[in-house]
């Protein structure tokens, strides 16, 4: 296993969390949700987005609308439900241990 | 100048250019088959082509009209590989590489097709090469009788190979980004030539056109069939006659009938002669029969035109030298028959008023008590012990130049010159008893084997004086007595079978 997987796993592992709470603050349709996770780095493929938001959304985390574009197709608007929202606490609880977990392992 | 088609992707019109309508295509065929089992695969499948739709509107926001394949390859790569959408796939950065292998399935290849693209699909099933499966199903065909309805069958239920996905699936290979794009590139050479081919042709109704090289190929087809079948049957029966050289002849050989072989023996001169000879034959019939096949394949399949034009080089080269050879054995032939050389005797001169023939047939009495009349070796020609023997006694009649009755029998043969064909005649051996008006003719005369057959004949001329008469076995043959009327037959020829039976004409 080479670091690029590593890092790949690592990064596919928070990319539900991540796509969670961008959708917290704001309703947004997939290319939103791309633009921010790139400009953070996340993500190199776009393909990788679609999977989660489908599953996300069979897990009725998220939810989404349809809106008219003038300029391209019609938009899909996804917005958090609240059983989105429980599911973004705990994420960030845990994450926020984790942080500290590394951060004490690594620190020395 | 690129063909144009227009499409709806998720409401939105675009228009597209072939090439990249096909790499589009391969790519959404493959995602759907990645997501087949998946849940949520229809969800997947709308966002990526929403997504795609708003890429492209992007691209053709400064006022381009239309898609071309490199904007497509563009947003492909931004969207990665379709099998990173697989749920358990692992990502690791660039991974448009990553070859999945796929299952590979039976298509029929109607683009490399001669009929209906069985033999192609089954070789990109099996790699191997196409040509090699059409020879084995051509052999099918002649020599299991199956072939033409598994065809038909394996036609039938075989899909054919539509889209780009389908066709990496028919030839077994990794489904990446990069083969999708070789696959469509190939798809755009093929039609390019297709377009250059059917362009020179003279053709104003491409629906007709298609349908009648569709009945042209069909007849093509019937033609090349008939062809390497003729060629094969061209092969059994020269199979037969050099290998296996079967005694066919209805000559006598040391008992049993002659083969082809052994008869040519008889005409040759020399061991040496009968092999330019008989090679002669083997490249003639070499070359009938590649000729037949080489002709019967190109008209079923495509042939690569170097292959062709070097078998053909070396099939007419075959032949001439074949003809050469035969032609030579021919000429050489006909100089050995070239002259004549007869020879005749006197065997009786009689005052009488009648003679008399008779048969020597070697009367045998087996140990029953029974007397042979047939020992089975009637027939026109015969060899034993070294000798030729021809059966018959030709008889001709002639007027007599006086009061007597004169015989003679004449014996002939052909040479090279008159010494040669002279001596020939000399060896003819033909035992005749004269008693009296008596005279007893052989069932067959014979000659050495050593001097080949050289149209040895041997025959009796019988002078009849005024009145006269001949009598075969008692039968009065000469003048002879027709039944039933009182009229005399006079004939000028007679022949005695060497059964014994009498014709005369």
């Amino acid at each position: 296993m080479n670091v690029e997987n590593t890092q790949a796993q690592m990064r596919k592992g928070i990319l539900e969390f991540c796509i969670l709470s961008i959708l917290n603050d704001r309703e947004a349709y997939p290319s939103e949700i791309l633009e921010a996770l790139k400009a953070a780095k996340l993500l190199v493929v776009e393909g990788t987005l679609y999977p989660l938001l489908t599953r996300l959304k069979n897990m009725e985390l998220l939810s989404y609308r349809w809106e008219e574009s003038n300029s391209g197709p019609p938009r899909k608007y996804f917005q958090i439900t609240e059983t989105g929202k429980q599911f973004l606490n705990e994420l960030n609880t845990t994450w926020t241990e984790l942080q500290e977990a590394v951060q004490i392992i690594t620190k020395k | 100048m690129n063909k144009t088609i227009s499409i709806h992707l998720q409401g939105v019109p675009f228009l597209i250019e072939e090439d990249a309508y096909q790499l589009l295509n391969a790519y959404i065929d493959r995602l759907t088959s990645i997501l087949k089992q998946s849940e949520g695969a229809q969800d997947i499948i709308q966002d990526v082509e929403l997504r795609i739709a708003e890429l492209l509107t992007k691209k053709m926001e400064n006022g381009r009209k239309v898609v071309e394949k490199h904007q497509v390859e563009e947003v492909l790569e931004i969207l990665g590989s379709p099998e990173i959408f697989a749920e358990d796939f692992e990502e690791n950065g660039t991974n448009s590489t990553i070859e999945v292998p796929i299952e590979k399935r039976l298509f029929r290849d109607e683009e490399n097709a001669v009929m209906g693209g069985v033999c192609a699909g089954v070789a990109n099933y099996l790699s191997l090469d196409v040509v090699f499966v059409r020879a084995i199903y051509v052999l099918l065909t002649f020599f299991a009788g199956f072939g033409v309805p598994l065809y038909i069958i394996l036609w039938i239920i075989t899909p054919k190979a539509r889209t780009s996905y389908e066709k990496l699936q028919m030839k077994g290979k990794a489904v990446t980004l990069e083969s999708m794009k070789e696959e469509v590139e190939q798809a755009a050479n093929r039609i390019k030539k297709e377009t250059k081919s059917w362009a020179s042709q003279v053709n104003k109704n491409n629906r007709l056109m298609g349908n009648l090289s569709k009945i042209s190929r069909v007849f093509t087809v019937a033609i090349g069939l008939f062809l390497i079948l003729t060629g094969t049957i061209f092969f059994i029966v020269s199979f037969i006659f050099f290998l296996i050289n079967p005694d066919l002849i209805p000559a006598q050989m040391n008992g049993e009938f002659m083969s082809l072989g052994d008869m040519s023996k008889l005409f040759m001169e020399t061991e040496s002669d009968f092999n330019i000879f008989y090679l002669g034959l083997v490249l003639m019939a070499i070359s009938i029969i590649g000729f037949f096949w080489l002709a019967g394949f190109r008209m079923l399949f495509k042939i690569r035109a170097v292959f062709t034009r070097y078998i053909s080089i070396s099939l007419v080269s075959t032949f001439v030298i074949s003809i050469v050879l035969l032609t030579w054995m021919g000429a050489d032939f006909g100089r050995s028959m070239a002259i004549h050389g007869e020879r005749e005797k006197e065997i009786l001169m009689s005052d009488s008023t009648s003679i008399y023939l008779n048969l020597n047939r070697n009367k045998s009495t087996d140990k029953d008590g029974f007397q042979v009349t047939s020992e089975g070796t009637e027939g026109v020609l015969k060899v034993a012990n070294g000798k030729i023997y021809r059966q018959g006694v030709r008889i001709s009649y002639q007027q007599s130049s006086d009061s007597m009755f004169h015989v003679k029998q004449i014996m002939q043969a052909r040479g090279r010159n008159h010494q040669q064909a002279l001596e020939r005649a000399r060896n003819i051996t033909a035992k005749i008893d004269v008693v009296n008006n008596q005279i007893t003719l052989p069932a067959s005369f014979h000659f050495p084997v050593a001097d080949k057959w050289r149209d040895q004949e041997w025959r009796i001329v019988i002078y009849v004086p005024k009145n006269g008469k001949v009598f075969f076995k008692n039968r009065r043959v000469y003048p002879e007595l027709i039944e039933d009327s009182e009229e005399n037959e006079i004939s000028s020829n007679g022949y005695i079978h060497p059964s014994g039976r009498y014709d005369a004409w």
